[in-house]
């Protein structure tokens, strides 16, 4: 991951939120999503929930890299 | 700039998802070859064992010795060679799933379910949404930080998130695990 981090150059609103904060709203946020729309579906087709729980587990091997 | 930044992350999210999807497709023909096809119950409930090791494994109630690679991508792949070019070897590599590190156990988890569904769509689909949740990070990365020179605090502060995505996992393993459980009570495919 940190290869392609470092070859981010594209500029962002200048903000005073700190990487830390950004990164805990990340981690909340994005696997909130998966889960959420995971458990919604899994009412119609426990296919798209279980896919939903493997997006979710790809997500969180992204810390200790 | 930003074109640039585009096509390496399209490069290397396609590529990723091109080698996740050759895995789980691979998975399934291994499950439709080697396991009969009925019953299928006993191969699901392996597999839900399999997910409630890497649980417990992840919530750190038994130390099961699931198979980690050690091994970690090149950095030097983008030394004197074109960025595209060593994006796409770094998806890849990376999206095989097994060549290179990964922290928790739900990787296995999701290689039994892939194996004893023996369908080689669902086994890539499986192995695709993985990659999704690995690749999602790298786009969010803009968002992250402001430019390249904050990428050590940006690691840092993931690491600092460790519990986070540890609990995070477990969850995921739980819904998984739930929903394979589901499939066995009402005798419906997964």
């Amino acid at each position: 991951m940190s290869g392609i981090a470092e070859q981010v150059r594209v500029s962002t609103p200048s903000t005073s939120v700190s990487p830390a904060t950004r990164v805990r709203r990340a981690a909340i946020a994005v696997p909130l999503a998966a889960l959420a729309a995971g458990a919604g579906s899994s009412a119609v087709d426990l296919r798209v929930g279980f896919l939903a729980s493997a997006v979710v587990i790809g997500w969180t091997q992204l810390v200790g890299l | 700039m930003k074109s640039r930044w585009l096509l390496n992350v399209t490069g290397y999210t396609l590529a990723g998802a091109l080698a996740s999807a050759s895995v789980g497709a691979a998975l399934g023909f291994l499950g439709a070859a080697l396991l009969p096809e009925q019953p299928v119950a006993p191969g699901r409930l392996v597999a839900l064992g399999v997910g409630l090791l890497a649980l417990a494994r992840t919530l750190g109630l038994a130390a099961i010795p699931f198979p980690q690679p050690a091994r970690q991508t090149r950095d030097v792949w983008v030394k004197g060679s074109n960025p595209t070019i060593a994006a796409i070897r770094w998806g890849l590599d990376i999206g095989l799933i097994y060549t290179t590190r990964f922290t928790f156990p739900g990787t296995w988890f999701l290689t039994a379910v892939a194996v004893v569904a023996r369908e080689p769509a669902f086994g890539a689909a499986v192995f695709v949404a993985y990659w999704i949740g690995r690749a999602v990070s790298v786009w969010l990365g803009p968002l992250l930080m402001r430019d390249a020179r904050e990428t050590p605090q940006l690691l840092m502060a993931v690491h600092h998130q460790y519990s986070g995505f540890r609990r995070t996992h477990a969850v995921a393993l739980i819904m998984g695990a739930s929903v394979l459980t589901v499939s066995l009570v009402a005798g419906s495919g997964l």
